[in-house]
This record gives C-alpha cells, structure tokens and sequence, in this order.
C-alpha cells in the first residue's frame, strides 16, 4: 500500500507507514474535514488585538516610497550614509532621526510642534494650560520615537530593549529629571487669595535660596501669630510673598498706618499700601528682615508687631518675576 | 454459449469497485481543479470550500489539507489555520508541506520561535518546494532579517508558476513593503500577463506606494481581462474616491 505522504510503498494490512508514520488508513477514517471556522466578530475583535497593528495601520497611511526606517538602515539604500547608533542618538529631540533618514517634512512636522508645545508651556509654566502644554510636548516627543522603533521586530534582547513601553518610560524618567533639575533652583508659585498687585492664579517665578537684599520681593514663611481667647483663637501662618522694607540694624517705626525707617519715609514702599492697625518700634536684629506682609488679604487684621520681623532663614526664595497672566507678563512694582 | 453469458465472475466486481473508485478520485480532482482555480482568482472563501469537498472524496490528497491550511491563513484564521495543521500533521506526520503551511500559521499568530522550529523541520524533510520556501522567507522578513529575498528567490526558481511569485507579493504586502512585493507582483504578470489576480496585486502594491495612476492603469488591466472581478472593481472606485487634499497630504508626508 503506498503512503500518500512519502509514496513509500508499505505491506499490505499495515496501518501506519513505516518511512514517515503517516496513518494509512485515513481513507476509511470517520473523519472532519471541515476546518474549524472563526466568526465575524471574532475576527472583527482580533485585528485590532494583534500587538501594534492598529498603530502600524495608522502608520501605513503615512507610508512612503521608502521602506520602513530600519530597512534603510539595513539595506544601505539611503542616500547619505546612515547608522543604527546615530539614529538611536537622534532621538533625543523629536524629528532629527527623521530627518537623517531622509524624511524632511515628517522630521520637520515633529520640531516645530515639540519646540512650539514646549516653548509655550515654559511660559505658562504653573497654569493648567502650561502643564497641558507640556504633557502634549512629551508625547510628540514620544511619537516620534515609537514611531522609529515600531517599524523594527526583532527578537530576544535588543527587542526589549528597544520597545515601545521602554522607550516611553526612558522618556517620562527623562522629562522628570529634566523638571525635578530646573526645580531645584526654581520655585513656581501658584498664586492664591492675595491683594494686589497680585492675583489668584498668577504665576511667580522664584529662585531658591537666594541671598536676598532690602527692596527684594521675597517668598517666606509668615511667622505664626495667634490672636484671640482660648476657643477662639485665630493663627496666621504659611507662605507669603512680599517686599523686604528693612534690613539689618534699621530702626522701624509703625504708628497710625505710618511707617518710617531710620526716621525717615521708605525709599522703597511696600507692594501694597494697606494701612496696618498695629504699632511697631523696633531695630531688626542681625539675620533678620522686616517685611511688611501687605499682599496678605487679611493685612489690616494681622498682628503686626508679632508677623513683621521674619528671620532670614524664613527666606525661601527671590521672586524673579511673573510668568501667568501673559498680560501681565514681567517683574513686580509697588501699587501708587 | 449463451448458458455463460449469465456467469459472474468476481473480476467483474473488482473492475465495478474500480469503476467506483476512479469516479471517486476523479471527483475528487474535479474539486481539486476548481479549488485551485478559485484560489488563482482570489476567491478563498470557495477555494476552501472546494478543498474540503475533495477532502470528502479523497482524505489522503495531503496537497488539500495543505490547501485548507493556506486557504484559512489568506482569509487571516490564524489560530483555526494553526490547529487544522496540527491536525493534519496528526494524520501526515513529517510531511513538509504541512509542516511549513504550520510554520507559516505559526508565523502569523506572532510566535516566531515556535515557527522557526517548524520550517526547520520541514526544510529537513524530503523534497525540495517552493512553499517552504516561501514560508522560510516570510519567518525572515517577520524578522527584519536581509536573508528573506534569497528565500523568495529560490521559491521562484523551484517554481515556475505566476502564482508564486503573485503570493509573495502578497506576503510582504501583509509585513507592509509593498516596494519589495510589487517588484513580485510584476514578476507574476510577466509569467503570466492574462492572470487578471496578478494585475489587481500589482495594483494594490502600486497603490499602497502611492503611485494612483499606475495604480489604476493596473486595475485596467485587470478588469479588461476579468470585467466583474469585484474587488478591482472596489479597488478603482476608492482610488477615484480619494480626495486631492488627502493625496497631497500624504505626498508631503511622504517626503
């Protein structure tokens, strides 16, 4: 009996072919010869299942007259002479690996949006629209390299280094890095429930640590004062912004809303000219300022001989300027 | 003498079961024919179909499970492409063939090790053709390894038929190099340029490059051979269909 498979010619009552095993009475098998079938919707589902087909189907509408990044890498078909390596190094800012392997527009295309989304939220910094702004600048940036390294399969080792997810996480890690550095000598302050010249949501910019001098408009910690009966006892306390009056070795007199320093007006006044209630008569010891804490929207109510003189160490920092509103872009000036 | 004209001998009975028999296998072949016939068009649905009828006829036609295999992979059943080839090799084990159209199933279904193994095995077995080739090629180029054209090649040169090549087009349409598969496609209208199923692939590679006129001079040519083939005929619509803006788009996108 000859083997359908290999054409081995058996014995007869044989049931298995002794060259390939092939079953040789298949014939008279009751047997199903309908494959298995998957429904529509089934199939409808697993397109979109496969791993990255629905981005790469995006992505194929995009396509070129060139083959895939890699393939030119591989191939040597591109017309300058490209390597593995530099592109992988492009990739630092969106579109210039694009623009190595020779796709202008496309490479161009992710520059100006990252450069556009990120130059927008460093000056909106602080407000929701530049946090927005930013995240839309990391993910352009993220993109563009997905979009280099999903055209290249490969196996093992390399394949997970170069995948998506990792490739996504090296870019947030990147991006936190680069805020968690600029945050280390910059303070963004988002303003709340202050008087003028401020308002809420404006957004200061301010050093960190910074020696500060008379005139400097600072961020400070306001010394913590209680006023009250036991039961009803009102603190002040936390962050404010404000203008250092007095240094040093000055002598500071308050008294009827008028203030003097070494006996005479102040040549630099405060930011905001709300009259205070309390008296003051004091010379500022060493590492100490006196500040006026004028922006507070409860200034006239506060306990000015207990929250004006701030040490030094209560400093947190210069404001350099304001960043948000745009209309009010710039540094900060004392209301006339 | 009449007296034995009425005599029945059991040689009678033999050549009445071979009568049975030849019609059977005939039948069968007849399926075969009309299978292949509508896989050279397209037509998968029915080429299965066809398959499986000759397969009711002639269970031990292994080029039919094959054809099944291949049939269900076009209409994109990896996974029920990959158990029926299991199957099959339940019945046929060691047979090349199967154990590339496996491979191949395998290929499709993402698992890259488990198919390396099976085309390694096929390739062992006696016999040399041009599918394994081609599957060889396919597992390559999933892995963007530069051998892959070496393997397509030699599938052309162990075959001389204008579908080979047609469907290694189609295979790195599928991996979305329509560059590579268009160079294929052309090779299979130049062995056959009456193949209308030839033209409308080379038609899809054309137009997956973007190159719409070419594109539809190919689509012509195919319905000129085959007027109511219907997906040339759906081809050419959406390549009118699309709008100037769109085609611009994606030209300048493309640079």
């Amino acid at each position: 009996m000859q083997c359908p498979s290999c054409k081995f010619e058996n014995m007869p009552s044989i049931t298995s072919c002794g060259r390939c095993g092939a079953n040789l009475a298949v014939q008279t098998m009751t047997l199903d010869v309908h494959p298995p079938r998957a429904e529509k919707w089934r199939k409808r589902v697993r397109k979109p299942l496969r791993p990255f087909s629905k981005l790469r189907a995006a992505l194929s509408q995009f396509r070129t007259n060139k083959d895939v990044f890699w393939d030119i890498v591989e191939s040597g078909r591109a017309e300058n002479r490209v390597s593995t390596n530099a592109v992988l190094f492009r990739m630092i800012f969106p579109g210039w690996a694009q623009r190595y392997l020779g796709f202008r527009v496309r490479g161009w295309c992710y520059s100006a949006s990252w450069l556009f989304c990120m130059s927008a939220s460093l000056l909106l910094i602080g407000s929701y629209l530049g946090a927005m702004l930013f995240g839309l600048a990391v993910m352009i940036h993220t993109m563009s390299c997905v979009e280099l390294l999903m055209s290249r399969i490969e196996g093992g080792l390399r394949h997970w280094l170069e995948s998506t997810g990792l490739a996504t996480l090296i870019l947030i890690v990147g991006y936190l890095l680069l805020l968690n550095t600029t945050y280390t000598y910059l303070q963004v302050l988002p303003l709340r429930a202050v008087a003028a010249p401020f308002a809420t949501g404006d957004v200061l910019i301010a050093s960190r640590g910074d020696t500060a001098r008379v005139g400097d408009i600072v961020v400070y910690e306001l010394p913590r004062a209680e006023v009250g009966t036991p039961g009803r006892l009102e603190v002040w306390r936390g962050q404010r912004v404000d203008r250092i009056l007095a240094g040093p070795g000055q002598k500071v007199s308050l008294k009827n809303g008028e203030l003097l320093i070494d006996g005479a007006a102040p040549q630099i006044p405060p930011l905001n000219p709300v009259h205070f209630s309390g008296t003051v008569d004091v010379v500022i010891g060493p590492r100490q300022w006196f500040i006026l804490p004028s922006t507070d929207t409860t200034a006239s109510y506060l306990p000015v001989a207990t929250v004006c003189v701030v040490n030094q160490s209560a400093v947190q920092g210069v404001v350099l300027f304001r960043s948000y509103p745009l209309t009010r872009y710039g540094r900060i000036t004392s209301i006339e | 003498m009449a007296r034995f004209e009425k005599l029945e001998f059991e040689q009678d009975d033999e050549h009445r079961h071979g009568e049975n028999r030849v019609r059977k296998v005939t039948d069968a072949q007849t399926w075969m024919k009309r299978a292949d016939e509508f896989r050279r068009s397209g037509a998968y649905e029915g080429s299965l179909q066809f398959y499986s009828r000759a397969l009711e006829e002639d269970k031990t036609l292994i080029s039919c499970w094959v054809g099944q295999v291949q049939m269900l992979i076009q209409l994109e059943e990896y996974p029920e492409a990959e158990l029926w080839s299991r199957k099959a090799l339940e019945l046929f084990p060691g047979n090349g063939e199967l154990l590339a159209a496996r491979a191949q199933a395998l290929c499709r279904t993402l698992d890259a090790k488990v198919s390396q193994a099976a085309i390694d095995q096929a390739m062992q077995q006696e016999g040399d053709s041009a599918y394994r080739w081609m599957v060889r090629g396919e597992l390559l180029l999933s892995r963007r390894q530069s051998t892959h054209k070496h393997c397509f090649d030699r599938a052309m040169q162990c075959d001389n038929d204008w579908l080979t090549p047609v469907e290694a087009a189609m295979i790195y349409r599928f991996y979305q190099q329509p560059s590579n598969g268009l160079a294929y496609a052309r090779l299979g209208t130049e062995r056959n340029p009456t193949a209308h199923f030839a033209w409308y692939i080379v038609a899809r590679c054309q137009f997956d490059l973007g190159m719409g006129s070419a594109a539809k001079r190919s689509l012509d040519a195919c319905l000129d051979l085959q007027p109511d083939f219907r997906d040339a005929q759906n081809l050419m619509s959406s390549t009118a269909s699309q709008s100037m803006l769109w085609k611009s788009l994606r030209r300048l996108w493309s640079k």
